[in-house]
């Protein structure tokens, strides 16, 4: 065993120990929905933001503010609500008293400044508002007035958006989509599942999350996360993927040039790329390979894809789209013995 | 770096045994799926001996009668070069490594090990931490995949199919052709015994024909010359023969026409011109007065489609003996229209009209708008066919003429249409429901271009104002009480000294 290989065992190692314990953590507060936790700490750990769909009651805000505690990382929420402006969420200028006399306009800092930014139903805001996020997630700072406040890593906005309530709903603009890194969908519990669920919230016993992590090992994490090798081959399967939603590409399937308006952009392939890479850490590999790619494809190009008209009238949903083009588009390790 | 150096030697020797696997199974499948083509292609040969004496026969001379067993053994041999052909081809297919690498994967379980590390030392990233320790870990799975036995699927993906295609194809020519002429081996044995001083006598083939009892039989007199032209066999009958003559048209039909057509109808004289251009030359071989119309290269779909539907005037059905046409007749028209002349003035009036209207829908739509949004539903720009944005003119018309080109997008991409200035210009907003979806959907715009109208109203005349004449009315008047009448006197009176001592 080579010096070199041996340190990138140690980082792996660690990497797969602090997420268990992290994920340890989370789960004594919830109950099941192991693949939205795995999805949450996955997207945490490649440095994207996560976007949860849920109906109301299944634990989406608890799951994230748990994961505030559990990683001991400054912890905000915002509730969004339609009447919310710009500076409400970023902050704002304001004239405060000098100690020594006098007056001057000073910066309070809005809820956006922190580590993991709880965005709760989202899409209740207007585009206006949901709009002040976009600097934010993407460039990882703020800019208020002649301002620009660089905001502190390891940084993750994490929304919730409920699916049913659509009326008095703005539904996110796609450049803001496309910003999350993952959209999960968070499903009922199993009915074996429910006996704890009430067991733990309907009781008097009050559940403790202990901070196992801190923004300086999540920092080293990802950057764990970003030397993971990419083969060539991995490499163009997820290009194919992502090319495979685009409309009138070589490697969409039918179903996606009849009923697709908008298919994912190259942020689509960096989704699927930095997910996989996290995916084969916690598998124990030392490269990602296109089950990893695969495995992570439905949670980040489902946001990404656009249903048309035609589409939505024959319900066809993007997750129907993603299937079709993992059906469709074959690694090269496959093609050849399919 | 020696250990990355076997490991690369031993990755390269497992590549093989994945490839040669891999082209075993493609042997296997396309002799498999060929095997039919190549029997197919043992028609070949006796095929070939007809057309010969086809050939032979067509030329007087006398047919070439090869032995039964030479055209076994030509079958055999075909039918045995189309197997090699295939398995030729089949071997030659390009294998891909990452395939076959992968073949060994899923064999030993290695779950991509194998081919991440084999394009990790391609890339010569051997020195990188976690490229490293990839290509160690890969290390485990080298000799289980040697030893493991491999699951080759027996169907590889689909590819090019030319050869069993051409193989089919040919096979299928030679059926139809043997089908179209049916001359077989023993025909042409019989037309050989038959042969007499190399003189060949075709006209046995009219043995086949019904005998009509009432025609005497033909004397047959040997002739040294061979009766080529007359004795042709087309494999029609002579009934066909005669229905496909063109008939006669009656006397006066013809006299009424005359040579230059003066005897047609004003209608029917006005779509020659039409049809002369369309319509197919006289098979009487005369020549046609006008030069041929060469054909627009730019059509729009619609007129391809109707053409396609509708049978040009050429691959009309032709009409029964009655109503044959007089020009094909070769005694009227020498227009090489094959328009009835005596038909009706009704029928003539529409057969020109309709041609107009085909002209005019001609210029309505362009067949490239259609052949774009059909590929991509009108939705997004590809790339590849990128095409000078649509004109952003938002000219609303000149006059009552409206602009042709002002539609305002901004290219051909559908959600444009609903941003800018355009989307300002009459909208209507229709809110459309998705079945199943609670909330109303997507608002769609539906643009029209409309000039503004003007609406009449009862017109409203100006006149001067005059105070009120007749009474107002009762008004409250409250009552003062002594005190504020004092006062109010005492205010006029001051105010009334001042203006008087001001004066």
């Amino acid at each position: 065993m080579s010096t070199e290989s041996a340190a990138a065992r140690k980082s792996a190692e660690e990497f797969k120990a602090t997420y268990a314990k992290i994920e340890a953590q989370i789960q004594r507060m919830m109950v099941g929905q192991e693949d939205v936790i795995e999805g949450v700490l996955t997207a945490l750990l490649a440095g994207g933001h996560v976007l949860l769909e849920g109906v109301p009651g299944l634990g989406k805000t608890l799951l994230i503010a748990s994961l505030g505690r559990a990683v001991d990382l400054s912890f905000s929420r915002i509730q969004f609500t339609p009447d919310m402006m710009p500076a409400d969420i970023i902050g704002t200028q304001v004239l405060v008293e000098k100690e020594g006399g006098g007056h001057e306009v000073r910066f309070q800092e809005g809820p956006l400044i922190a580590n993991v930014v709880l965005a709760d139903e989202i899409n209740r805001a207007t585009p206006k508002t949901q709009s002040a996020l976009l600097q934010a997630m993407q460039e990882r700072q703020i800019s208020v007035g002649r301002k620009t406040i660089d905001l502190e890593e390891p940084y993750c906005v994490m929304a919730t958006q409920n699916p049913v309530e659509q009326e008095g709903t703005y539904p996110l603009p796609e450049a803001q989509l496309d910003r999350f890194l993952f959209k999960l969908v968070v499903g009922y519990p199993q009915e074996s599942e429910y006996s704890a669920i009430l067991d733990r919230t309907v009781g008097d016993d009050e559940i403790q999350i202990d901070a196992v992590s801190n923004g300086k090992e999540i920092m080293a994490m990802r950057h764990v996360v970003r030397q993971v090798p990419v083969p060539e081959h991995v490499k163009q399967y997820a290009i194919q993927l992502v090319m495979g939603t685009q409309p009138g590409s070589d490697y969409a399937p039918g179903l996606v040039n009849e009923s697709v308006a908008l298919g994912s952009s190259p942020r689509g392939a960096q989704a699927l790329l930095l997910a996989g890479k996290v995916c084969a850490l916690l598998a124990g590999r030392f490269a990602v390979n296109t089950d990893d790619v695969r495995k992570v494809a439905r949670n980040a190009l489902r946001h990404r894809v656009m249903v048309n008209f035609q589409g939505q009238s024959d319900g066809v949903s993007a997750d129907d789209v993603v299937e079709a083009v993992l059906a469709h588009v074959k690694p090269a390790t496959e093609a050849a013995v399919r | 770096m020696d250990a990355m150096q076997d490991d690369r030697t031993e990755l390269d020797t497992l590549a093989e045994r994945g490839e040669a696997a891999l082209r075993d199974r493609n042997v296997r499948y396309y002799l498999r799926e060929g095997l039919p083509a190549a029997l197919a292609s043992t028609v070949l040969p006796p095929l070939l001996v007809v057309l010969v004496q086809f050939a032979q026969r067509l030329a007087g001379v006398a047919p070439w009668q090869p032995s039964a067993w030479m055209i076994a053994a030509a079958m055999l041999l075909t039918g045995l070069g189309a197997a090699l052909l295939i398995t030729n081809w089949a071997r030659r297919l390009p294998v891909d490594r990452n395939a076959a690498l992968g073949l060994l994967d899923a064999a030993a379980g290695a779950e991509e090990r194998l081919v991440t590390a084999d394009a990790l030392l391609q890339a010569g990233a051997a020195h990188d931490p976690f490229a490293a320790a990839a290509i160690e870990d890969a290390r485990w799975f080298l000799r289980p995949a040697v030893d493991a036995p491999l699951a080759v699927p027996a169907n590889p993906p689909p590819t090019s199919s030319l050869p069993r295609g051409v193989l089919y194809a040919l096979a299928g020519v030679a059926l139809l052709f043997g089908a179209a002429h049916p001359l077989g081996l023993d025909r042409g044995e019989a037309a050989l015994a038959d042969a007499d001083d190399g003189a060949v006598r075709i006209a046995d083939i009219s043995r086949e024909r019904p005998k009509d009892p009432r025609t005497p039989e033909p004397i047959e007199e040997p002739t040294s010359e061979p009766a080529v032209p007359e004795a042709k066999p087309d494999g029609r009958s002579r009934e066909a023969k005669a229905a496909s003559r063109p008939t006669e048209l009656p006397d006066d039909a013809s006299r009424k026409e005359g040579r230059g057509g003066a005897g047609r109808s004003a209608e029917a004289q006005a779509s020659r011109g039409e049809s002369d251009a369309r319509g197919a030359p006289s098979n009487q071989g005369q020549e046609s007065k006008k030069p041929p119309v060469v054909k627009k290269p730019l059509k729009t779909k619609k007129k391809r489609a109707k053409r396609k539907k509708k049978p040009t005037k050429s691959e009309e059905p032709k009409p029964a003996s009655g109503e044959e046409s007089g020009s094909t007749a070769g005694k009227g028209s020498s227009q090489g229209s094959n328009r009835n002349p005596v038909t009706s003035e009704w029928t003539s009036k529409d057969q020109v009209s309709s041609d107009e209207e085909d002209e005019v829908e001609d210029d309505e739509e362009v067949e490239d708008e259609e052949v774009d949004s059909e590929a991509r539903g009108g939705v997004q720009p590809n790339l590849r066919d990128r095409r000078p944005p649509v004109s952003r003119d938002l000219t609303i018309g000149f006059g009552n003429q409206p602009n042709p080109n002002a539609n305002g997008r901004g290219g051909p991409s559908q959600p444009k249409k609903s941003r800018g200035t355009a989307s300002l210009v009459l909208g209507v907003p229709i809110p459309d429901r998705i079945k199943g979806q609670p909330n109303p959907g997507k608002t769609k715009v539906t643009q029209e271009r409309v000039e503004p109208r003007r609406e009449h109203a009862p017109l409203q005349r100006a006149e001067p104002r005059m105070p009120r004449q007749g009474p107002a009315g009762s008004l409250a008047k409250p009552e003062l009480t002594p005190w504020m009448r004092a006062l109010l006197r005492d205010w006029f009176l001051r105010m009334r000294t001042q203006e008087t001592k001001k004066r």
